[in-house]
């Protein structure tokens, strides 16, 4: 597959652009459809934001399994009580600040993957880092990342020929090992976020308006200009955060706020990255856990909320599926500074309009722990990957045996595709133009039949999925 | 493009408001790592965390001395062939020859400049260079493109004045400005007009066209025989001349000696000194005095450049931090400052670093003409910038890009970072990196950045530089901290 096959399959279902731009002029109800077509005519790119939370989750408080006497056990200090948690099931509930996770689960929009983790864990920051950026073995040392090697997968020129956008974007100072290829960086930092957003919003003077500056300052500006000019893909950046407006206000003070509402403008703004990296810290909670913990689902809850709206507001919620990964989850008992300690597996959060929502996998088992107390894992994240890219990006096993040393076996994170006889709406037998014709006569009633999603309503979600089983008939 | 074009008048700029007068460490400008980093990496490229660590330990005076010095035994040529004669008429195999020798020269200097001591030599040396800037292109001959580089090395913070005497019976200028073939009756311009110009007294100053034509007659004679300057009596001019309003039969001393009775050589070469050491648009007052120190010395240098390196002017916030890196800067002070040694055999090929600064816009031994690198803002552009992203890269990386032709030995980042006072605490250790590594303090906001790039969310105290994982993060910061335009700048 070449560069422009590539960026051609990236945009999904060229079937909707076809579509959508016959349907606006057949029938006239660009009202109606007007979201329909224009996102069909824009482009329908998938996006995968994987959110880190840097220095270890406390899994166990981020999940509560509150009818678990093993858990307040372990946590004599700091559990969440069972009033506290957010109850999604009659066992198990959310953080108490997670009101915005606990929505999306209401609406079907949120997974949360019980038990994540790697065989023989290793429990040091940086080196379970490398192993999650890298998705290498306990014992293997890794040069090059996971989404590194799979952007190589398919852009073989590459960097002879680069992609008019940016593969992916890497909301921090310096490009994750998960985005390095053999052949280079397969994606960008924006080195600085808030130095971006300031040349964006408010040009590049470093000099402050009104005073004269030295001659140090006089040469920094120009060298900063002229970096800025020349950062790869600058323009293109600056283009879609040009245009791309966030529609709700995000919280103040938040970092991954920050970082979500540049991805909501970059991506509103039709920058074509599949992936942004972005990153929250702190999760290091060895002292004094509840309420720096407490503070950190905070604003892991408020960021989220925000950014889901503003998808939603921009009518991208369809394209956007989130993943929050962590380097390790805490040990099962508390310390004796009411804090805990590196652990192993913890659960991770994926969410979106496509998701299989619900809790997967079992519960903790407080019996099956190691030596020093941790949790065994049920699902090994490298599995957890290749799903992501299997079920997202429609990568193909023989791609994803090359991506992962081991054979990767699958895990349902997404919704399964329809069945064809679900979308055969006229019963003829065949999957074609006339299906499409029904859908759209059905567009923005609630007739259960073309309701393909279940929220009681004919969406642009069912028109995602009647492109997706179309594409695949 | 001079920079005279580039700036028509200077830039309306908050400068210096000190002079000359001394600088004096007191608790508002301390004597520390950030002015003690200043001055190294003003007069050394790419001082190393333990210079700085040194230097602050001593007292200005102490450093500037020792700066001052050169060492006491020449370095080893580059090879045999040096003590040769150059090839009389070369055919297209000795030329062939005569190039690998000329590119042998440039890996040779390269060499000595990543591997060099504690003394401000390899820096003037290449500042002679760009003064009496000499092509090998048109030279050819490497056993003379050696030998006036020795006399850079010989005079390189010595007199001026016998610096300009070395270089008017300098074989590779007698042949790059054609004094061999300036002789009586039949005057040859070019070296009396760049003497005066580009060399002494600069343009526009008080020398006539006239002037230049007499002292043109002065200056016949003069042809290379072998390695030698040879002076031919059949050759030169005995008529009488009138220079700079003096009349006799002069020679070529004549002219020098009248040349630094002109108040304006002084002013001239202290202005350059000036623009190397300090600001591209010089300050006319400091400038002046530092002239005048220069005259009552006999046009010694030492004492110009002790007088403006113990200057409050020289640590005046306002200039650190003002001087854009050139290529060989960059390039060599990069990898000296990470503890490599170039050569064959060592830890970095020398002939990776020519190259490389020859692909930033200079190449070592070929200036673009006889008035050197233009320099200042022109080495830095979209299409230089990111190669000098590239270059750093590659060093940190060990990825040179011709593996094949160029070696680059994995950095010892852990003993890079162990060679700071406090390695094992993540915020010193980043705040001194970037203190060594660039001329601006490290404020809040760098600080949370390079922490950010080297704990990668853990916690401080969970940093330690001898964890198996601590290299590649040592790398990312080094990265970051090369990548950030603040080290373009000195």
């Amino acid at each position: 597959m070449n560069r422009r096959d590539f960026m051609k399959n990236a945009t999904r279902g060229g079937a909707g652009f076809a579509l959508g731009g016959f349907m606006t002029r057949a029938y006239g109800r660009a009202e109606a459809v007007g979201p329909l077509a224009a996102a069909a005519l824009s482009d329908t790119d998938r996006v995968l934001v994987i959110i880190r939370l840097n220095g270890g989750n406390d899994g166990l408080n981020t999940l509560v399994n509150f009818e678990n006497d093993a858990y307040y056990q372990a946590r004599p200090k700091i559990h969440i009580t069972k009033q506290e948690a957010l109850r999604l099931t009659p066992t198990q509930g959310l953080h108490p600040q997670l009101t915005g996770f606990k929505e999306l689960y209401d609406e079907g929009q949120l997974m949360v993957m019980q038990g994540v983790g790697y065989p023989n864990p290793n429990r040091s920051h940086f080196r379970s880092t490398d192993i999650w950026m890298t998705a290498s073995d306990s014992s293997e040392f890794l040069s090059d990342g996971w989404l590194g090697r799979y952007f190589e997968s398919q852009t073989p020129g590459f960097p002879d020929t680069l992609p008019e956008h940016p593969l992916a974007v890497d909301i921090g100072p310096v490009l994750s090992l998960a985005l390095l290829g053999k052949n280079g960086a397969m994606g960008i930092a924006l080195r600085n976020p808030r130095q971006f957003v300031y040349l964006v919003e408010r040009g590049n003077q470093i000099i402050e308006d009104g005073k004269i500056p030295s001659p140090a300052g006089f040469e920094l500006d120009f060298i900063r200009r002229i970096n800025f000019e020349s950062l790869q893909y600058s323009s293109q950046v600056q283009d879609a955060a040009n245009k791309g407006a966030n529609r709700v206000e995000y919280p103040a003070n938040n970092s991954l706020a920050n970082q979500l509402s540049l991805v909501s403008r970059l991506i509103a703004g039709g920058l074509q990255s599949k992936v942004y990296l972005v990153s929250l810290g702190g999760f290091d909670t060895h002292a004094n856990q509840l309420n720096r913990h407490n503070t950190l689902m905070r604003y892991l809850n408020e960021a989220v909320t925000a950014f889901v709206q503003d998808l939603r507001q921009h009518q991208l919620q369809d394209r956007v599926l989130g993943m929050s990964i962590s380097e390790f989850g805490r040990r099962t008992k508390e310390n004796g500074s009411a804090g805990t300690d590196h652990g192993t597996s913890a659960p991770m959060f994926f969410f979106g309009t496509s998701v299989q929502a619900g809790i997967a996998g079992p519960q903790p088992n407080f019996e099956r722990v190691d030596r020093r107390g941790d949790f065994h894992y049920d699902h090994d994240f490298r599995h957890v990957y290749a799903s992501v890219l299997n079920q997202w990006f429609d990568v193909p096993e023989n791609i994803l045996s090359s991506i992962f040393s081991s054979n990767p076996s699958h895990v349902p994170i997404l919704r399964p595709k329809l069945d064809l006889a679900q979308v055969d709406f006229n019963a003829d037998g065949k999957l074609d133009f006339n299906d499409f014709l029904e859908f759209t006569q059905a567009f923005g009633s609630n007739e259960s039949k073309f309701d393909l999603d279940g929220d009681g309503k004919v969406g642009f979600s069912d028109f995602l999925r009647f492109v997706d089983a179309y594409r695949n008939r | 493009m001079s920079n005279r074009e580039h700036f028509p008048v200077a830039p309306k700029l908050a400068y210096a408001s000190t002079g000359l007068e001394p600088y004096i460490p007191s608790a508002e400008q301390p004597w520390n790592e950030h002015r003690a980093a200043h001055l190294l990496r003003r007069t050394l490229i790419g001082p190393r965390p333990t210079e700085i660590a040194e230097a602050v330990q001593s007292t200005p005076e102490a450093v500037v001395d020792r700066l001052l010095e050169i060492p006491f035994l020449p370095p080893n040529p580059p090879d045999n062939w040096v003590n040769e004669d150059p090839f009389q008429k070369p055919n297209a195999d000795q030329r062939k020859i005569e190039r690998a020798r000329v590119d042998q020269t440039r890996a040779w200097w390269m060499e000595l400049i990543v591997n060099q001591g504690f003394s401000i030599q390899e820096r003037m040396v290449i500042f002679w260079h760009d003064h009496f800037a000499t092509q090998a292109k048109d030279v050819r001959r490497p056993q003379w493109m050696y030998l006036q580089n020795f006399l850079f090395r010989k005079h390189a913070v010595g007199n001026f004045k016998t610096l300009v005497e070395g270089v008017t019976r300098d074989p590779a200028m007698i042949y790059y400005l054609d004094s061999n073939t300036n002789r009586v009756g039949r005057p040859n311009e070019n070296y009396a007009r760049e003497l005066m110009e580009l060399f002494t007294l600069g343009e526009g100053s008080a020398y006539t066209e006239h002037d230049i034509g007499e002292a043109a007659r002065a200056l016949t004679g003069w042809i290379v025989v072998g390695k030698q300057p040879t002076f031919r009596e059949n050759r030169f001019d005995k008529g009488q001349k009138t220079f700079l309003g003096q009349t006799g039969n002069f020679n070529e001393q004549d002219i020098i000696d009248i040349i630094f009775q002109q108040e304006g050589t002084a002013e001239f070469i202290c202005g350059k000194l000036y623009r190397e050491f300090v600001y591209e648009h010089p300050d006319k007052d400091v400038v002046s005095e530092l002239a005048q120190i220069m005259r009552d010395n006999n046009y010694e240098i030492k004492p110009v450049l002790k007088a403006l390196f113990l200057s409050a002017h020289f640590f005046d916030p306002a200039i650190i931090g003002a001087k854009i890196k050139n290529p060989v800067e960059l390039v060599a002070g990069t990898a000296r400052s990470l503890g490599f040694k170039a050569g064959r055999g060592r830890s970095i090929s020398s002939e990776y670093l020519v190259y490389i600064a020859q692909v930033l816009g200079q190449k070592l031994l070929d200036p673009p003409n006889v008035a050197g690198w233009p320099g200042y803002r022109i080495w830095i552009s979209t299409s230089t910038l990111p190669e000098r992203h590239k270059m750093t890269d590659e060093i940190v990386d060990a990825k040179p890009r011709n593996p094949n032709r160029y070696t680059i030995i994995n950095p010892d980042t852990v003993g890079f970072v162990k060679a700071f006072p406090e390695p094992y605490d993540a915020e010193k250790l980043v705040r001194a990196l970037g203190e060594c590594l660039t001329a601006f303090p490290v404020d809040e906001y760098r600080q949370e950045m390079f922490l950010e790039t080297l704990l990668e969310g853990a916690d401080v105290y969970d940093w330690n530089p001898d964890a198996i994982a601590a290299p590649r993060r040592i790398k990312n910061i080094l990265k970051l901290i090369f990548e950030l335009p603040d080290y373009q700048l000195n």
